[in-house]
Parts: C-alpha cells; sequence; structure tokens
C-alpha cells in the first residue's frame, strides 16, 4: 500500500542484529535495513482500522500483493461500501478500480499526497517506496528505549527535493534492526506524522510486526491502525496478471 | 436520473435460464451476494405542468457472483435490480387521430416495469485474452461528464456518477507485449439486434500518462468513430479526450468534440480537489438562436463550447462537499449542484443536494417559460409551450439514502 507502510512491513522483516551493529555508520544501518526490506514477491492480508475522536472506528480490510519496491497491488473486502475496490501501482503511477463505475481510472499525482480511502495514510505512502539508503543520509544521534526496548536513534535527510518527508526520525531497535518508531518530517523540521510499530512475529527466520500505527498529526486526534493477519513471501495470483490492468479489471 | 430499462428482460432470462444450469450441474463452489437498496427523493422547482411535483424512487440491487469449483477461470455475474418510481412518471406518444403528443403516465403492468437485469454476464478468464459475455456496462474515457470517446455515451442530468446502463455485449481483453492492451467490443442495442455498435480500444502507459486510440463503428448512430484518449500527470493531472465523428452518410457532416481538463488538489483537511474542462462538440450551434429545440431531449448537448469545474472537499472520512458546476459557454446558461455526502455506520450513505440552473432565460440550461425567447417559428413555439417549457425545472432538490451489502 502506501510506501511508509510498505516500508514498515519491509524493514519488519529483519534478521537478528549482529553484536557489533553500534559500529555502523548510519548509512551502513540503512543499507542493512535495505537488504532485509527487499522482498522478491509478497502478499499480505490486512485489517485497517481508522481511529475518530467521538465516533466508532471504521475498519476496513484489504490483501495487499507486492513485488519489489515498486510494485503493489490492493484490494479491499470490506466494508461492503468499499469492497471490491483496487489499487494498483508501478513505479509512479497509481489506478483505481471502483466497482460503483465499473471503470479503471488513473489517479493524478497530486493527489497521492492525500489522505487514502479516509485513513492517516496517504496514497503517496505507497508509491514513494524508494530504498532507504538511496533517498536519505542518516546520522545516528543517540540511544533511546523505545516501549521498553533498546533503540539506536537515527537522523535521516532526503538526498532529493520534492518529497513528502525531507526528514525522518527513526527508533532501530537494536536486537531486530526494525524502526519500531518513526517521526516523519516536513521541510521545516515539524514532525507531521508518527508511526509506532509492534506485535513482533516470527515468520520463518524473519521477525515481523504485525501492528503499524500511524497518526497524521495535521489531522486532530486521529490515528490509523493496520494490522496484519497474514503474510506470505509469494504471490498468491501470477505476477503477470496482479500488476496488470487486467487484474484490475476482473481482480482475480 | 437513470431510465427504466426493461424491454430486454425476457430475453436476459433466457440466457439466464441457460447458463444456470451450467453453474449448479454439481456444486457451487463459490458465490458472492454484494449490492444496495436505496431511496432517492427528487423535487423540481419551476415546473408549471399539472403533473406531481416530486420523483421518489426505491431501487434494490442486488450482483451475484458465481464461481465453479470445475471450471474456476469462468465467473458468472447476475445484477437484477428492482425499480419503483412515484410522482413525475411519464412520457409522451403520437396520437394518429388529432396529430396530437398524449401524456402517458408510467404504470406497472409487467413484470419488465419494476423488474430489470442490469447486468447478466460470463467472463471468462483465458491464459491470452479475457472475455466478458451479456449484458454488461461498457465505460470507456477519461474526462468527466462528456466523453466522446464512449461507445456508449450517457448524460445524467441529476445525477452524474449514476451506474451505466446495461449493455448487451462481447468484450474481448488482450494483453499485448510491450506493456500494450487491446479491447474489443460488440455490442447491441436493446431495441434491435441488427443496431450495433462495434469499438477497439488499444491503450498503453508511457511515462506518466495512460495513452490509447480508440475506433468505433457505430451503426445506430450511421457513423464511425476515432478518438483519442489521454490521461497523465505533469506536477498537476491532465486529460484529454478526443474523437472524430465520421457519418457513414455522406450528406452529414463530420465533426470532432474534445474535452480537456485539469486538476489539482490541495492539503486542506482531508484534501480538496479541483479539476476544470473545457469540452467542445462541432456538432452544436455557437449562437442560441440555431439551437434544434425538437432534439432537446434526444441531444447530450446543443451548443458548442462548455466548460465544467468541480471542487470537492473530504472533510474528513466520513463527509465530503462537493460544487459542480457546468456552463454553456455559448448561452452563458449553466448548471450549479452543490452536494453534500455523509458517510454513516452501517455502510449506509446519505447525499443531499440541489441542481440549479442559472443565466439568462432562453438558453440551453434555463430556456424560460417564455416560447418567443427561443424561436420565431410558430409550430415551434406552440409545442414548446405545449410540451417542453412546462416540464424543465429552475432547480431539482435532491436526497438519497443508500446502504451497501
Amino acid at each position: 500500500m502506501k510506501r511508509t507502510f510498505m516500508v514498515f512491513l519491509g524493514a519488519a522483516v529483519l534478521f537478528a542484529v549482529p553484536a557489533r551493529i553500534h559500529s555502523l555508520t548510519g548509512t551502513e544501518f540503512l543499507k542493512k535495513i535495505d537488504a532485509n526490506m527487499l522482498y522478491e514477491k509478497r502478499t499480505t492480508v490486512a485489517a485497517m482500522t481508522i481511529n475518530r475522536p467521538n465516533r466508532s472506528a471504521k475498519v476496513m480490510e484489504m490483501v495487499i500483493y507486492s513485488k519489489g519496491l515498486d510494485h503493489a497491488a490492493i484490494e479491499f473486502s470490506a466494508p461492503a461500501r468499499e469492497k471490491g475496490t483496487r489499487f494498483l501501482k508501478i513505479e509512479d503511477n497509481l489506478w483505481i478500480y471502483m466497482p460503483s463505475t465499473e471503470k479503471v481510472m488513473k489517479i493524478s499525482g497530486h493527489m497521492l499526497r492525500q489522505s487514502m480511502m479516509g485513513s492517516d495514510f496517504s496514497y503517496e505512502d505507497s508509491v514513494r517506496n524508494e530504498s532507504l539508503e538511496e533517498l536519505f543520509r542518516a546520522e545516528i544521534v543517540g540511544e533511546e528505549e523505545v516501549a521498553g526496548r533498546p533503540c539506536h536513534v537515527l537522523k535521516l535527510e532526503s538526498k532529493k527535493q520534492d518529497v513528502s518527508y525531507p526528514y525522518m526520525k527513526l527508533w532501530v531497535d537494536k536486537e531486530w534492526m526494525i524502526p519500531i518508531k518513526e517521526e516523519l518530517m516536513a521541510l521545516s523540521g515539524k514532525v507531521i506524522k508518527e508511526v509506532e510499530l509492534g506485535e513482533v512475529k516470527q515468520l520463518g527466520d524473519r521477525n515481523i510486526p504485525t501492528r503499524i500505527i500511524m497518526r497524521d498529526l495535521l489531522r486532530k486526534d486521529t490515528s490509523t491502525e493496520i494490522q496484519l493477519k497474514d503474510v506470505r513471501f509469494e504471490l498468491e495470483l501470477s505476477e503477470d496478471l496482479v500488476f496488470s490492468r487486467r487484474w484490475l479489471e476482473r481482480g482475480r | 436520473m437513470q431510465k427504466i430499462n426493461g424491454n430486454s428482460l425476457a430475453v436476459n432470462l433466457r440466457v439466464l435460464c441457460l447458463l444456470i444450469p451450467v453453474f449448479v450441474y454439481s456444486s457451487v463452489s463459490y458465490a458472492e451476494l454484494s449490492g444496495y437498496i436505496e431511496a432517492r427523493g427528487f423535487w423540481p422547482q419551476g415546473v408549471t405542468d399539472d403533473d406531481e411535483e416530486y420523483i421518489t424512487i426505491e431501487r434494490f440491487r442486488p450482483t451475484i457472483s458465481y464461481d465453479h469449483e470445475s471450471v474456476p477461470w469462468i465467473n458468472l455475474t447476475v445484477t437484477p435490480q428492482l425499480y419503483f418510481q412515484q410522482g413525475r412518471c411519464y412520457h409522451y406518444e403520437f396520437d394518429e387521430t388529432d396529430y396530437s403528443l398524449k401524456k402517458v403516465r408510467c404504470k406497472i403492468e409487467e413484470v419488465d416495469d419494476y423488474l430489470t437485469i442490469e447486468r447478466l454476464y460470463l467472463d471468462c478468464y483465458l491464459k491470452r485474452i479475457d472475455f466478458r459475455l451479456g449484458r454488461q456496462a461498457v465505460n470507456w474515457g477519461s474526462a468527466q461528464i462528456w466523453n466522446p470517446t464512449d461507445l456508449f455515451r450517457e448524460f445524467f442530468l441529476a445525477d452524474y456518477w449514476a451506474e451505466r446502463k446495461g449493455i448487451d455485449a462481447a468484450k474481448v481483453f488482450f494483453p499485448l507485449p510491450g506493456n500494450l492492451w487491446l479491447t474489443a467490443v460488440a455490442a447491441t442495442d436493446d431495441t434491435s439486434i441488427s443496431d450495433n455498435r462495434y469499438g477497439l480500444k488499444l491503450g498503453t502507459t508511457w511515462k506518466d500518462a495512460d495513452i490509447a486510440v480508440v475506433f468505433m463503428d457505430d451503426t445506430v448512430a450511421e457513423r464511425l468513430v476515432g478518438g483519442v484518449d489521454i490521461k497523465g500527470q505533469f506536477e498537476i493531472g491532465y486529460w484529454f479526450e478526443g474523437a472524430w465523428f465520421f457519418p457513414t452518410d455522406s450528406d452529414l457532416d463530420d465533426h470532432l468534440e474534445f474535452v480537456v481538463g485539469v486538476d489539482y488538489s490541495f492539503p486542506l483537511k482531508d484534501g480538496l480537489i479541483i479539476a476544470a474542462q473545457y469540452y467542445y462538440d462541432g456538432s452544436g450551434e455557437r449562437s442560441k438562436q440555431d439551437y434544434d429545440w425538437l432534439d432537446y431531449i434526444n441531444r447530450f448537448s446543443m451548443a458548442r463550447d462548455y466548460a465544467s469545474l468541480l471542487a470537492s472537499l473530504a472533510w474528513n472520512d466520513e463527509v465530503s462537499l462537493s460544487l459542480l458546476v457546468i456552463s454553456n459557454l455559448n448561452d452563458s446558461t449553466g448548471i450549479i449542484t452543490p452536494y453534500l455526502n455523509l458517510l454513516l455506520p452501517s455502510n449506509l450513505q446519505l447525499s443531499f443536494g440541489e441542481n440549479i440552473t442559472v443565466g439568462p432565460e432562453g438558453g440551453e440550461f434555463r430556456p424560460g417559460d417564455d416560447p418567443a425567447k427561443l424561436t420565431d417559428n410558430p409550430f415551434l413555439k406552440d409545442m414548446l409551450a405545449k410540451y417542453l417549457l412546462p416540464e424543465v425545472p429552475e432547480s431539482i432538490y435532491y436526497i438519497w439514502l443508500k446502504r451497501s451489502f
């Protein structure tokens, strides 16, 4: 789905950290994270819950298919109003199919920074899924505990202009090498989104956070939680099919 | 509003009877139910005829999708629709006894009058192609409101995003090498099996743009159509959708239609989207004195130049406010539609708004009640005064409530 979410999914699947990890430079940290993030193929069943003040939570269920860093496809299966809505992202292009219009539409680039399906995630969070090492310069700024777990604290500065989050701050779990907390910042340095990752589960030789909470601080008191129900490192559909307009139109 | 569309119910039911045994021969491995039930109300303002001043509509539209375990590459989709309408509902019939038009009110006499089959198609997913046969939506074009490259164009004055009418068609989708794809459609009109339309659409994605070329042979309108459809992004979103219409009758003139538009979004609340379009219809008239008012109901548009502006603000994940303006640039009339959409718990959706006509009387969207402002022709003046002008509202309030399942 969104870039950040995919980064988290990727970052979540890390090998245990070697003892000498504390001596790594910032760039080497990012390289290690990137190396562990790169999944060839992945199918994820997830539930997205949008928590709003004074209103009941809104729950959406979806299946996410992804390949590498620039191919992703999402199909919503609940609630009934959104059922059958499909997104396809290939590189910087994003399309949507809505059952109500029975039509595939390309989403314009500027839309990518808007809220997706009313959540705290934006469309661009999924589209901009570049390597952290390629996109950012990193500096290790200290060590802190987050939720009782020792972390390295990294400050990231974008190497490129015109990105959604020119600065990021990561709290990288020393054992798992997973960012378990992130602050995503605007050019002014103002934190505009906060992310927490938790409920780490072991899948094969990988540790995966199965709960991701994002808070868009420009909204009032909302948060969006993604609970990963099932993660498989394979595609349940042919990759030629699922990352194509053909899949958008037929959905299977 | 969508017209009642029941004249092919009998045909569709026969097709359904043929298809269902295929799926129930042994056990059905998977059946999925979705759809909605909704109620709509419309209150036209400024009508002066003697009919009711409201329309209420109730629709129940389930969709059932079947997969069969022994043929997983085949899927059957059926969407029947129960449709009831009260209030203003009539059509005109020609009375040969006195050569006049008689107003005939809607009546429920046959099952076709309230039960229609809106979708009934069989999907075959083969290795290299996908094939869809049956009553389906054919919905082409990237532009908003006006789609010159659409094989079956529809224009809903009071409901721009209504579902498309079902078309009896065969559609094939071919993925081609080199990021190309081809869609071919052969479709028939409900009125006659010999009234066919054929369309080919070849598309690709190049850099940040979707590009498609379209060719259509429309034997119903007796014309060939060649078009281009482009939608892309370059800082802002943009699209161009245009087609040239060549009548097969050489006595008629060919013409060009195109839509060019841009959109952009702003980080206000959950997102503010502004979209603007210009629509050129070469078959339309530049002066309102040249409008063909006898064809007012049948034409999508009467003038040559139009513009539209859409502003849509997502206040939060449940509330959105929109404003749509459609303007006839030749006669300065237009329609302004402000509306509010609420996503409620339990899959409920509530929408209400108003279509307001604006501009000087005597134009397309605001003809007024004085036929002398529209034509000098005495016969046409009489026709307009009797039949058209009393029925054209100055505005329409509407509300609808929908529950998805």
